[in-house]
C-alpha cells in the first residue's frame, strides 16, 4: 500500500511537473500586452462604424521610447468591443483594459443615445467602473493625439485636470462609469460628463526663425502649447445630450453636490469702500438643505438652503496692513454680492435644465426617496411644477 | 467518554468566518435583483428564521445529553433509519455544495484571471477541498480560530472602503418595495443560508459550557449584522446597479480614494476573502463525507473524502456551462428540501426519547 | 559469564569480549600479596587520576585482603564491584576502569571518563546581546551541570537512559516534577524506550525518532543551545532531552510560535521585544510569499500591480529570455549555491567568494539581460527574511519552492491553496497532545500572553494552559 502510494504520489509530481513545463496555461506574456490607460470613442455616421483609439502606456525610461502618436493605436468595428479587439489584431498585444481610468467620447459618439456606445463598458468588467467618462467637443483621437506639457501622454495629463484633488474639485463635475450609469437608470434619467476642450496658449518660449535666402533677419515664431479645458458640463437626459452648464455654473453645480474645501470663487464686481474691484473669495465651509415644501398644494417648492462660509483670498485693491489676512472680515456689500451671484447661477443652471427636460438637481429622485407619500401626485412632472427657491447664506469667516 | 472535536468558541468564529465568507460573492446582487433596496431586509429575514431555528435545536439538544444527531436516531428509529436519514443529508449537504463552489469558481476565473483555463486554476482545490474533509470537524473549528480574524478584518475594510462612496440614501424609501418581494428575495437567497444545519450536526460534539445559546446565537447575530451591512452599503454605492455587480468583494472598493491613487489594494480584502472561502465552500462537504461515513461505517478513512470531491469535481466540469440552469433549479425547488431537511426534520426532535449509546 | 579467579584467565576472556584494539590497556601490577590488571581504553581514561587514585594506593597495600576492603583504598568515590565479564567490558568500553585481581572473583570497577570536549561558549546559534553568554556543549556531564545550576530544586528530575546498539550514547530526559505532565514525561519516555538504533552521533537522531509524524515537512521538537532558554522550557511545563554528543538540546512539545520567540525578548523591554517579533512575522511572511506573488502578479494578476510599478517591471523586463517564474527559479537557485557554498568554503576563500559571487554575478546577471532587476530585489530580500527566523529556516526555504511554484503554475488561487492548506495542516496536527499552533489555534487566551506578541515577563502569572501542568501559577502576587 505504501509502495502504491509512494508511486501515485511520484506520477502526481511527474505529471504536474510536465504541465508546469510544456504548458502555457493560455497566458499572455506581459510584454505582448498593450497597457491601455485610456481610450477614445468616436463614431462615424456614414460608414456606421466606431473608431477607438486606445492609448498605450509606454515606460518613460526606455531606449526606444515612442513619441506620443504612435502610442496611440487605433481600431475600427461596428461595436466598441469590436473596435478594441481589432486593436489587438493590428498591433499583435492583448489589449489590457483594467488601466484604463479615461474614457473619452468623441462629438461623434454623444449624438443619440450615448448608452449605445458605452455598452461594452457596462457589461463588461475588462474596463473598470471607475473609469472617468469624459465628451469631446473634437474627436476622440485629436484629443489624444494633443501634445500637452502638462505630461508626454495625453491621458495622464487628462488624469492630472480630471482628478486632480477629487475631493476637493469643484470646477470639474467628473463622473465615472458607474456614476453616469447609475444616474442614466434613475428615476431623473439625468446624468452628466464634463466636456472636453482643448484649448492652445503660448507656452512662453519662443525660437528663432530660420533665415531664408537672401531676405532680412529671421523672425521670433511663437510656441503654441494645448491645455485641456472641462470645466463645462454636458448633461445627458437618457442618454441623449442636451445641454452644458459653463464653468461658473458647474462650480455652483458641484457645491451642491460636492463636499467644497478649498474652492475659490470669483466677485468681478465687489465693491469696497465705495470703489468697484475684484475679489476671490475661500469657501471655506458650506451647509447644505434641500427640501420639499408641500404647503401649497397646487404649488410645491423645492427649497435649497445654502449656508457658505467665506473667507478673503484676494483682493485686486491695497488695503492697509492690519487687513491683509486672509482672516479678514468681508463686507457685507460683497457678501451681498456673492450671495446674488450664486443665487442667481443656481436658478439660471436650474431653468436650463427645466427647459431641456435635464433633472439637475434630482428632483424626482428626491422626491421618491423623502416624499415618497407625495411621489404618486407630483412625481410624474415634479421638473416642470416645483418652484426653486435658493436660500443662500453668506457669511465672513470671521464675523463683525 | 467522546473526545470533543469543537469547541463552542469554534462553532461561534466558523458561523463569522466561514459562514460569513461563503454570503460575499454574489449574494448581494442576487438579493438586488429580486428585493432591490430591501436587500438588507431579506438577509435580516434569512438570519432572523436561521437563527430561530439554531436556537431550537441548541435548545433540544440539551434534552439528549450529550448524544449526537446520529445516536438520537440510532436510539429511536434504529440503526437502519439512522442511516437512511443521514444519506439524505448526505445529499443535501452535497447539493448545497454545489452553487457556492460553482459560485467561487466563477469568482476567481472572472476577476483573478483574464485569459487562464478552469481546469487548472480550479481544479486543485478539489485535492485542498478532500484533505479538509478527510480531516473533518476538527478541522473546522481551528481552522475557524485563526479565519475569523481575517475574514472579519477584510470585510470591515471592504465596508470601510465602500463607506467613502456610499449614499445612504438611495435605501430609502423603505415603504416602497413590496413585502412579498422582499420574502420572495430570501426565499431565492436562501441557498446561502441554512447555517442550522451545520448546527445540528455539530450537537454532541462540543461540549456545553455557560451560556452556549447566548454565545453561539450571539455569533450568529454578529455574522448578520455584517452581511447586513455589506449589502446595505453596497446598495448604497451602486444603487440600481448592484444587481449587476456579482463580485462584490473586488467591486465595493473600486472607488475609493486609497484605491484610486495607490492601487487595487482592495484585492488585500477579496484575496482574505476568497482564502476564507475555500474552507466555508469546503464544510458542506464535510458534513456530506461525514454523513457518508456514518451510512457506510467507516471513520478515517481517505476513499470516502476523495469519492466525494472527484464527484463534485466531475459535476463543476461538466456543468459549468449550465450555472445558471442549476441555479435556477437549486434556488427555485432544491431549497424547499433544504428548508425541509434543516427546519421540519429537526422539529421531529421534539419527539424522540432521550437514549444511550454504548461507544 | 562470571569473573574466574584465574586472572590471566579473566584477561584472557576480556580480550576476546573487548577486542584487539590497541587502545586498549592492560595493566599489571601487583597489589599486596596479589598480582592485579588495570583494563582501560586509554584515549577515553583519565591516565592521571587512574594512576594517583587507583594504581598507587593499590601498590601499597600489604597482606591479604578481600575486594571489598580493597575498593576502600582507592581514593575516589565512583567505585563498583562487578563480577560479570560482560558487564565489565561494557564499562570499560564506556570509560570506566577495571581492576581485576588473581585470585578474586569479583573486580573493581572505577569511572575515570575523560574525554576532550569544547569548553563552555556562547551558543552560535543563539546570540544575545543581553542575557547569559554560556551554551550547551557536547558533554552531557558538563549540560547537566549547566542546568544543575540554575535548578536546586528535588523537584529537578533527570532520568538517565543510553540509546544506540554501538554508541551506547547517554540520555538525559529532564523535567520538573509538579510542572510537567505525568502523561507527557510517560510518552516521551515510551518513546525513548522504544528507539533501535545502531549509533546516534546527534540529538537531532534522537528528535527524528520521536516525531510523531514521519513523513512532516514541518519541525516537531524544539530544540535550543541556551540553558536559559531550556529553563524558562522547563519551568512552562515542557520536557527536556540531553543527548550525549550533542550540544542541541531538546524540548517537548514543540509549538511553532517559540521559533519566533528569541531568549533576549524576555531580558529586554517587552516594547521592543514586541516590535522584534512583528518584525520576525512579516520578515518571514516576505520570505515565503514575495517571489511567489511577484511571479504570479506578472504572469496572471498584471490588473493587481500598481500602474507605475506595472511599467516600472515592463521596462526592467524587456529582453529577459526567462519567463518569470523560472527567472525567479533561476536566481533562487543562484541563492542556494551561494548560500550552501559560503557554509562549505574554507573560512579564508570564503568571504571574498561569498561577496564575488552575491555581487559580481547580481550585476553580471542583470546586466547581460538573464534576469530583471526587481526579481533580483526580490530574491534578495526573500533570503535575508528567511533567516530572521533560523530555527525553521529548513521549513520555510522548501515552502518557498512550493509556493513558487503554485505561483508559476496555478498563480494567485494556487497560492491561496496552499495557504490554506498549511493552515488546515497545522491547526490539525497535535505534538504529544498539544496543538501545534496553540495558543492561536485553538486559541487559549491566557497563553496569549507569550505568543507573537508577549507581556511583560512580571504580567505572566500562569503557566500556559496547553501544557496541562498541575502546578498552575508561575509567579505570585508581588503585592500582597
Amino acid at each position: 500500500m505504501k509502495a502504491l502510494r509512494s508511486k501515485i504520489v511520484i506520477l502526481i509530481i511527474a505529471a504536474t511537473t510536465f504541465l508546469y513545463f510544456t504548458n502555457d496555461y493560455g497566458l499572455v506574456d506581459i510584454e505582448k500586452t498593450a497597457i491601455i490607460v485610456a481610450i477614445g470613442i468616436d463614431y462615424e455616421e456614414e460608414k456606421e462604424e466606431y473608431s477607438v483609439t486606445a492609448q498605450i502606456a509606454v515606460p518613460e525610461s526606455s531606449e526606444n521610447a515612442v513619441d506620443n502618436e504612435q502610442c496611440s493605436i487605433e481600431g475600427k468595428g461596428k461595436t466598441v468591443a469590436d473596435a478594441i479587439d481589432s486593436v489587438g489584431v493590428n498591433t499583435g498585444w492583448y489589449p489590457l483594459l483594467s488601466f484604463c481610468h479615461i474614457v473619452l467620447l468623441g462629438n461623434g459618439a454623444i449624438t443619440g443615445d450615448v448608452a449605445d456606445t458605452l455598452s461594452f463598458i457596462i457589461r463588461s468588467d475588462r474596463i473598470p467602473d471607475s473609469a472617468l467618462v469624459v465628451a469631446c467637443e473634437k474627436k476622440a483621437k485629436d484629443v489624444l493625439n494633443t501634445k500637452t506639457p502638462l505630461d508626454n501622454v495625453s491621458s495622464f495629463a487628462l488624469e492630472k485636470v480630471l482628478v486632480k484633488d477629487i475631493a476637493k474639485s469643484d470646477r470639474i463635475a467628473s463622473s465615472s462609469v458607474k456614476d453616469f450609469i447609475k444616474n442614466y437608470y434613475s428615476l431623473c434619467e439625468t446624468s452628466q460628463m464634463p466636456l472636453l476642450k482643448i484649448i492652445e496658449i503660448d507656452d512662453g518660449s519662443s525660437k528663432e526663425g530660420e533665415q531664408s535666402g537672401g531676405s532680412g533677419g529671421g523672425g521670433e515664431k511663437k510656441k503654441k502649447a494645448s491645455i485641456f479645458d472641462a470645466t463645462s458640463t454636458l448633461f445627458f437626459k437618457k442618454g441623449e445630450a442636451k445641454m452644458t452648464l459653463d464653468s461658473e455654473e458647474t462650480q455652483v453645480y458641484n457645491l451642491i453636490y460636492k463636499n467644497a474645501l478649498d474652492s475659490y470663487i470669483l466677485i468681478d464686481d465687489a465693491e469696497i469702500d465705495g470703489e468697484k474691484t475684484a475679489a476671490v473669495l475661500d469657501i471655506n465651509e458650506i451647509t447644505k438643505d434641500m427640501r420639499f415644501d408641500f404647503s401649497d398644494e397646487k404649488s410645491p417648492k423645492f427649497i435649497l438652503k445654502m449656508n457658505v462660509r467665506l473667507g478673503f483670498e484676494d483682493l485686486k485693491k491695497t488695503q492697509p496692513v492690519k487687513d491683509l489676512t486672509p482672516r479678514q472680515t468681508i463686507p457685507d456689500e460683497i457678501l451681498e454680492t456673492t450671495r446674488k451671484k450664486i443665487e442667481k447661477l443656481i436658478i439660471s443652471a436650474f431653468k436650463k435644465g427645466r427647459e431641456n427636460d435635464c433633472d439637475i438637481l434630482h428632483l424626482k429622485e428626491q422626491l421618491y426617496k423623502f416624499n415618497f407619500d407625495k411621489f404618486g401626485a407630483y412625481g410624474e412632472d415634479i421638473l416642470k411644477t416645483v418652484e426653486l427657491i435658493a436660500e443662500i447664506n453668506c457669511s465672513s469667516e470671521i464675523s463683525n | 467518554m467522546r473526545e470533543y472535536k469543537i469547541s463552542v468558541r469554534q462553532i461561534c468564529f466558523s458561523l463569522v468566518a466561514f459562514s460569513l465568507a461563503i454570503k460575499m460573492i454574489m449574494l448581494t446582487a442576487v438579493t438586488a435583483s429580486i428585493s432591490g433596496r430591501m436587500l438588507w431586509l431579506s438577509a435580516i429575514v434569512n438570519f432572523a428564521v436561521d437563527g430561530l431555528f439554531i436556537l431550537y435545536i441548541l435548545k433540544i439538544s440539551e434534552k439528549f445529553d450529550g448524544l449526537d444527531f446520529y445516536e438520537i436516531l440510532e436510539v429511536n428509529i434504529g440503526k437502519v433509519g439512522a442511516k437512511i436519514v443521514f444519506a439524505l443529508y448526505a445529499i443535501i449537504f452535497f447539493v448545497k455544495a454545489y452553487i457556492p463552489i460553482l459560485e467561487q469558481k466563477t469568482f476567481i476565473e472572472i476577476t483573478l484571471y483574464e485569459t487562464s483555463p478552469t481546469i487548472l486554476t480550479f481544479m486543485p482545490f478539489f485535492i485542498f477541498s478532500a484533505y479538509f474533509c478527510f480531516k473533518g470537524m476538527r478541522a473546522i473549528g481551528r481552522c475557524a480560530d485563526i479565519a475569523v480574524w481575517l475574514t472579519v478584518l477584510a470585510v470591515l475594510g471592504l465596508i470601510a472602503l465602500t463607506l467613502q462612496n456610499a449614499d445612504f440614501s438611495e435605501l430609502l424609501p423603505l415603504a416602497d418595495i413590496p413585502l412579498t418581494d422582499v420574502l420572495s428575495g430570501g426565499i431565492k437567497t436562501s441557498l446561502w443560508y441554512f447555517d442550522s444545519l451545520y448546527i445540528l450536526f455539530f450537537i454532541g460534539h462540543f461540549k456545553r459550557e455557560k451560556l452556549t445559546k447566548t454565545k453561539i446565537l450571539g455569533a450568529f447575530a454578529i455574522e448578520g449584522l455584517m452581511i447586513a451591512v455589506f449589502t446595505a452599503a453596497t446598495f448604497a454605492e451602486f444603487g440600481v446597479l448592484t444587481e449587476r455587480q456579482f463580485f462584490a468583494p473586488v467591486k465595493v472598493g473600486l472607488f475609493s480614494v486609497a484605491t484610486l491613487n495607490i492601487g487595487r489594494i482592495d484585492y488585500i480584502a477579496a484575496f482574505v476573502i476568497a482564502t476564507s472561502n475555500v474552507f466555508a465552500i469546503a464544510v458542506p462537504l464535510v458534513f456530506c463525507t461525514y454523513c457518508v461515513n456514518k451510512v457506510i461505517g467507516v471513520d478515517g478513512k481517505v476513499l470516502t473524502p476523495v469519492i466525494i470531491n472527484a464527484i463534485m469535481a466531475a459535476l463543476i466540469l461538466f456543468t459549468e456551462k449550465y450555472l445558471y440552469v442549476f441555479f435556477g433549479f437549486i434556488s427555485g425547488y432544491a431549497v424547499y428540501a433544504f428548508a425541509f431537511f434543516a427546519y421540519v426534520v429537526p422539529l421531529i426532535m421534539l419527539f424522540l426519547k432521550k437514549g444511550s449509546i454504548k461507544r | 559469564m562470571e569473573l574466574n579467579a584465574n586472572i590471566n584467565i579473566s584477561k584472557l576472556a576480556l580480550k576476546a569480549l573487548i577486542g584487539e584494539s590497541d587502545d586498549i590497556i592492560f595493566f599489571d601490577f601487583t597489589c599486596g600479596e596479589y598480582d592485579a590488571c588495570a583494563v582501560y581504553v586509554d584515549s577515553i581514561t583519565d591516565r592521571d587520576m587512574l594512576g594517583m587514585e587507583v594504581i598507587s594506593p593499590l601498590k601499597k597495600i600489604e597482606g591479604k585482603h578481600t575486594v571489598k576492603e580493597l575498593s576502600k583504598s582507592v581514593t575516589l568515590a565512583n567505585v563498583e564491584l562487578v563480577s560479570e565479564i560482560r558487564t565489565i567490558a561494557d564499562l570499560v568500553l564506556g570509560g570506566h576502569t577495571a581492576i581485576l585481581f588473581d585470585g578474586k572473583k569479583k573486580a573493581l570497577s572505577v569511572d575515570l571518563k575523560k574525554f576532550e570536549t569544547r569548553s563552555i561558549a556562547e551558543p552560535p546559534t543563539g546570540f544575545s546581546i543581553r542575557g547569559p553568554r554560556s551554551g550547551f556543549t557536547e558533554s552531557i556531564k558538563t549540560n547537566l551541570s549547566l542546568m544543575r545550576r540554575y535548578l536546586k530544586t528535588d523537584d529537578f528530575i533527570v532520568e538517565m537512559s543510553e540509546v544506540g546498539k554501538m554508541t551506547k550514547t547517554g540520555v538525559a530526559l529532564l523535567y520538573i516534577k509538579g510542572i510537567a505532565d505525568e502523561n507527557l514525561v510517560k510518552g516521551v519516555r515510551a518513546r525513548l524506550g522504544k528507539i533501535k538504533t545502531d549509533g546516534v552521533p546527534d540529538s537531532s537522531y534522537i528528535a527524528k525518532h520521536i516525531n510523531e509524524r514521519r513523513g512532516s515537512l514541518f519541525k516537531q521538537v524544539g530544540s535550543t543551545e541556551r540553558p536559559d532558554v531550556m529553563l524558562e522550557r522547563l519551568l512552562e511545563g515542557r520536557v527536556g532531552i540531553i543527548v550525549d554528543g550533542s550540544p542541541f538540546v531538546l524540548t517537548l512539545p514543540y509549538l511553532l510560535v517559540e521559533d519566533f520567540q528569541s531568549a533576549e525578548d524576555y531580558y529586554i523591554s517587552k516594547y521592543r521585544a514586541n516590535v522584534v517579533r512583528t518584525i520576525r512575522i512579516i520578515a518571514l511572511l516576505f520570505s515565503i510569499l514575495l517571489p511567489s506573488l511577484f511571479v504570479s502578479a506578472q504572469l496572471f494578476h498584471i490588473q493587481l500591480l500598481p500602474q507605475n510599478f506595472l511599467l516600472t517591471i515592463i521596462n526592467s523586463i524587456k529582453g529577459i529570455p526567462l519567463s518569470p517564474s523560472l527567472e525567479m527559479f533561476f536566481i533562487l537557485l543562484i541563492f542556494e549555491i551561494l548560500n550552501e557554498t559560503s557554509v562549505r568554503m574554507p573560512k579564508y576563500v570564503g568571504m571574498a567568494l561569498g561577496v564575488v559571487g552575491a555581487l559580481v554575478l547580481g550585476e553580471t546577471l542583470v546586466h547581460a539581460g538573464i534576469v530583471s532587476t526587481p526579481a533580483v530585489l526580490i530574491m534578495a530580500l526573500s533570503g535575508i527574511s528567511i533567516y530572521t527566523v533560523p530555527e525553521i529556516v529548513e521549513t520555510t526555504s522548501i515552502l518557498r519552492l512550493i509556493f513558487l511554484f503554485l505561483a508559476g503554475s496555478v498563480g494567485g488561487y494556487g497560492i491561496i491553496l496552499i495557504s490554506a492548506f498549511m493552515l488546515c495542516y497545522l491547526t490539525t496536527s497535535d505534538n504529544y497532545g498539544v496543538p501545534y499552533l496553540a495558543p492561536y489555534a485553538p486559541l487559549i487566551a491566557n497563553d496569549m500572553q507569550d505568543g507573537f506578541q508577549m507581556k511583560s515577563i512580571t504580567d505572566m502569572k500562569r503557566r500556559p494552559v496547553v501544557f496541562a501542568s498541575r502546578n498552575k501559577t508561575r509567579r505570585g502576587n508581588e503585592n500582597a
